[in-house]
């Protein structure tokens, strides 16, 4: 009986240990926020995986929240499909960037992605934007993704997660009109939680 | 350290003695003379260093910002020290030097959450490559030896309270200590510690000096021992790189002493 009580509460305590490690990686999948004093609403550039992304849509600012996950990789089929999820004007709005040809087996070989610059509107790109319910696939005018820096991430000497950060610009119709994606710019953390590979 | 500090304090109190034997002989009119010993705190105002490079390090407090996470950086200091006054009684004016120990105390510290009494600090950027640390806090020691100059103005006094303003400047003649340390989240970063802090910290003034205000009161009565309670104005830090991790400009805090009267020998 006196085992069987310190079996049950050695697991309670390494099921507590373990969530405790859990909960100091989710530290660096929250969101920091500091808003750039030059475009307000948008968060600043930074390169520290602050997990945030914002641009303006014509003058409304679409920008991550602290609920959703701000961004998702998905990598299927020889195909990187990026799929940011924020916010703009109190409407749930997605903007998903497919890129044929990076294939990236996990998050942390998306350093092969460093300092290079997608052309949008060139083949086997696409955009498509989700606003509310409604997605329009976009017919890019001009527009780039450029994506600045990716760093391995090691928190005490553990490889955690990659950090990868950059700017989106791109002008497109929507509605038959054309409209301006401007100032575009993300810091994300991917890690196991955001990073798909099937 | 001790020896040392207890061989300045002899040359000092020597030296009141023979100076007090030698004005003794013909005491000036209207000039007294007092020992005052105090003891004080100052709080240095400062930031981050920029060259600290921690996560979540939200000082620009005009914009609109959210974080769970909250860090930021203090700095105390403790004084205790010894002077010999030569006071004008006539104007109420008096000048004092002497000696003075400071013992500065900075700390860098935070949460990342409310379950995690930790912030992330970056200690390497390598290609691709970057690195940081979980850190409790970080923590620096400055010790100093300083000769401070006084000068005391009495404008008003009543019965055995006076208001008494005070300007001075204050040069360190020792450094005695300069001590920075890391205390990491997980124990097994000790072994880091050394290759961190080269990493992370640059090489900070030696010596450093200020010039400061303060304005107090004084309660006695004339010829007895009298005690002195003052309050710092914001006063500048003349030096810069004072500190390894924080970023000080100016300086407040409070003082306490005893103003003792050297009385002349007939």
């Amino acid at each position: 009986m006196k085992t069987t009580r310190l079996i049950f509460l050695s697991i309670l305590l390494l099921s507590v240990l373990a969530s405790c490690e859990k909960m100091d990686d989710f530290d660096l999948s929250g969101t920091v926020f500091i808003e750039d004093p030059y475009y307000p609403g948008l968060p600043i550039y930074s390169e520290w995986g602050y997990n945030t992304f914002g641009a303006y849509i014509d003058r409304k600012p679409f920008v991550s929240t602290t609920d959703d996950l701000p961004v998702k990789i998905i990598v299927n089929n020889d195909t990187l499909h990026l799929t940011l999820r924020g916010r703009m004007r109190g409407e749930n709005v997605d903007l998903k960037i497919s890129i044929k040809g990076p294939s990236p087996a996990t998050y942390v070989e998306l350093t092969e992605l460093d300092n290079t610059t997608f052309n949008l509107k060139e083949s086997g790109r696409a955009v498509a934007l989700k606003i509310g319910n409604a997605t329009t696939i976009l017919n890019i005018i001009e527009g780039e993704l450029v994506v600045k820096r990716v760093q391995r991430l090691y928190v005490d000497e553990e490889s955690t997660r990659t950090i990868m950060s950059g700017y989106i610009n791109l002008k497109t119709f929507l509605n038959n009109e054309p409209i301006a994606i401007s100032h575009g710019r993300f810091d994300f953390g991917i890690g196991y939680e955001n990073f798909y590979n099937y | 350290m001790r020896n040392l500090l207890l061989t300045i304090s002899l040359i000092f109190l020597s030296g009141i003695k023979l100076f007090s034997q030698d004005i003794t002989d013909k005491p000036p009119h209207n000039w007294a003379k007092f020992v005052h010993i105090e003891t004080g705190w100052v709080y240095p105002n400062g930031t981050i260093k920029e060259s600290i490079a921690v996560r979540q390090n939200i000082s620009s407090y005009y914009v609109n910002q959210y974080s769970t996470g909250y860090v930021s950086a203090t700095t105390t200091g403790f004084t205790m020290g010894a002077r010999l006054e030569y006071f004008y009684t006539k104007f109420k004016v008096g000048i004092s030097t002497g000696l003075k120990y400071t013992s500065y105390n900075s700390e860098i510290s935070g949460y990342t959450s409310s379950n995690a009494d930790f912030f992330y600090l970056r200690y390497s950027i390598l290609n691709s490559d970057t690195k940081f640390a979980r850190v409790k806090a970080l923590t620096e020691e400055n010790k100093f030896i300083s000769i401070p100059l006084e000068f005391r103005y009495i404008p008003f006094k009543y019965k055995g309270v006076s208001l008494f303003v005070k300007g001075g400047v204050e040069f360190s003649i020792f450094n005695l200590k300069k001590n920075t340390d890391i205390k990491f989240q997980d124990n097994a970063m000790e072994v880091n510690q050394d290759l961190i802090l080269s990493n992370i910290s640059e090489p900070s003034n030696k010596f450093q000096s200020n010039l400061y205000g303060t304005i107090g009161l004084s309660f006695g009565q004339e010829g007895k021992v009298n005690y002195m309670f003052e309050v710092f104005l914001p006063s500048p830090f003349l030096t810069t790189n004072n500190f390894t991790l924080t970023e000080v400009d100016a300086f407040d805090g409070f003082k306490l002493s005893v103003k003792i009267p050297i009385r002349n020998r007939n």
